[in-house]
């Protein structure tokens, strides 16, 4: 009895935890990030769009697991974690794929760029890497300014809404700075991605700071970049590989 | 004999000059006209930011493209062609012209378009309707006008990223019909003969000031501002000029 009773708990936390993805909070106040980002600013971005997004994201996943019409392999997907999901996203059939793409990417995405954040540098200069992920940096870019001035250029020209990346490619091993459009993510484009470094470039990360003024929200990114975390993404996304 | 020549000469330079200087229109209206629905400090930045960069950075590139040697005459004669009809040949561009006329020289004409649809806002969204010839347009092709209010709102609460829903005249059916595009794309890039009646601009700088995340609340209010007075008249006009109808 108690063991069937165990057993059922256990199934419902499974397909539950499965399809019922968490609004993470963030790693810091809302004000952590002041003045480069305002607490304002912290709290529309975090409570307002990440949330929608999570929601949205398991609405998405609910569904496909109430629609009659939806295929088993289409079903089994969805209980995967949001991760594989996005990697198989964009051969879905556009009903299942939009909402999926749109939302888990948003969702994807967001939880990632907090994560990455942390309170700011007095000036953009004194904020850098170091070690291993420095070395990989200057290898590919030439150098870590070179690299900056890239990834900026990127960020300004990028078109719409979207996100400018810095990740392992899959094929090269190399660093590759890349940009996507909405919130799509490297890894919908080949799942060994590694994404090491990404900015939210849509209006509503940086307009009620920034308004207009996109170059100056990226002027002051630098100012705001955790490092340490992304060495950490750095080191865990190279050792994981045996190829390398 | 000097005179005319003068005047030939001015009339030359004004042309060229003119055909590649674009200008920024000034709104039709006070800035704080559309207060509440849209206020003062947004249309501040949405013309003179926003509006503005897509101006400067069109003539940016039609100035280089007028300079262009490359293909003989050919992009040099593009180029100082009127902005709306670049826009529908941007295939015969290079691509790094294509896509920068696409992305500013659309958003100059999107931009244009928008500020000239409102006016200042009404009480209710209910009691702002257009009628005559228009509103039975509309009545034919959707049904009703509460219904094609409720498709464009949807279509705009559901557009994912920038871009702009639409509504206009499908270049071959003739008939009324909504769609949305990406960025600063415009209908007339798709098809030179599509006729925009009236469109929405859902990039989050349109609303943000105001509205912050909630566009839903936006587009409700935005049909508190439609001049549809304004909106008839370009209808009227894509019925008349069409031969073909």
């Amino acid at each position: 009895m108690l063991t069937s009773v165990v057993l059922l708990a256990f199934a419902v936390i499974c397909v539950q935890s499965q399809t019922e993805l968490v609004l993470p909070p963030l790693p810091y106040a809302y004000s952590a990030l002041e003045p480069v980002l305002s607490e304002h600013l912290m709290r529309l971005h975090h409570d307002k769009h990440f949330d929608t997004y999570t929601k949205k994201t398991n609405e998405a996943l609910k569904t496909i697991m109430a629609d009659t019409s939806a295929n088993e392999q289409l079903k089994e997907l969805a209980k995967k974690p949001l991760e594989e999901i996005l990697h198989d996203v964009l051969h879905l059939p556009e009903q299942y794929q939009f909402p999926l793409r749109h939302n888990g990417g948003g969702y994807y995405n967001h939880k990632l760029f907090f994560s990455m954040l942390k309170a700011p540098t007095a000036t953009a200069a004194e904020n850098k890497p170091t070690g291993v992920l420095l070395e990989a940096i200057e290898s590919s870019f030439g150098s870590f300014d070179k690299f900056r001035e890239l990834f900026s250029a990127a960020s300004i020209n990028l078109f719409g809404s979207g996100w400018v990346w810095l990740y392992i490619d899959a094929q090269t091993h190399k660093l590759v700075l890349n940009f996507t459009a909405n919130q799509d993510n490297p890894i919908m484009f080949d799942k060994k991605h590694v994404v090491l470094l990404g900015i939210d470039v849509w209006e509503h990360a940086y307009y009620p700071v920034y308004e207009n003024r996109r170059s100056e929200y990226i002027d002051n990114f630098w100012r705001i970049v955790n490092w340490p975390f992304v060495a950490q993404l750095y080191a865990e996304g190279t050792t994981k590989r045996a190829d390398l | 004999m000097m005179i005319s020549a003068a005047i030939v000469f001015l009339i030359t330079f004004a042309g060229v000059y003119s055909q590649t200087t674009l200008t920024l229109p000034p709104l039709p209206y006070a800035y704080n006209a559309l207060e509440p629905v849209l206020s003062e400090k947004l249309m501040h930045l949405h013309h003179d930011k926003h509006f503005f960069a897509y101006t400067n950075k069109t003539n940016m590139v039609l100035r280089l493209l007028c300079n262009e040697t490359k293909d003989g005459d050919k992009l040099k004669e593009i180029g100082n062609l009127p902005i709306e009809i670049i826009l529908t040949r941007l295939g015969e561009l290079p691509e790094t012209y294509a896509l920068s006329l696409r992305h500013n020289g659309g958003g100059y004409i999107n931009h244009k378009l928008f500020f000239s649809l409102l006016k200042a806002p009404t009480a209710t969204a209910a009691e702002n309707k257009p009628t005559g010839v228009f509103l039975e347009a509309l009545e034919k092709s959707f049904g009703s006008f509460d219904k094609f209010r409720e498709l464009f709102s949807a279509a705009s609460v559901n557009l994912f990223g920038s871009g702009w829903v639409w509504l206009y005249i499908d270049a071959r059916t003739k008939t009324l019909v909504l769609n949305f595009t990406a960025n600063q794309d415009n209908p007339i890039m798709f098809d030179k003969n599509h006729f925009v009646i009236m469109g929405i601009d859902l990039w989050e700088h349109a609303y943000y000031p105001v509205y912050e995340n909630r566009r839903a609340e936006y587009v409700e209010n935005f049909w508190r501002l439609v001049n549809w007075p304004v909106v008839s008249q370009r209808y009227i006009e894509s019925q008349t000029k069409r031969s073909d109808l």
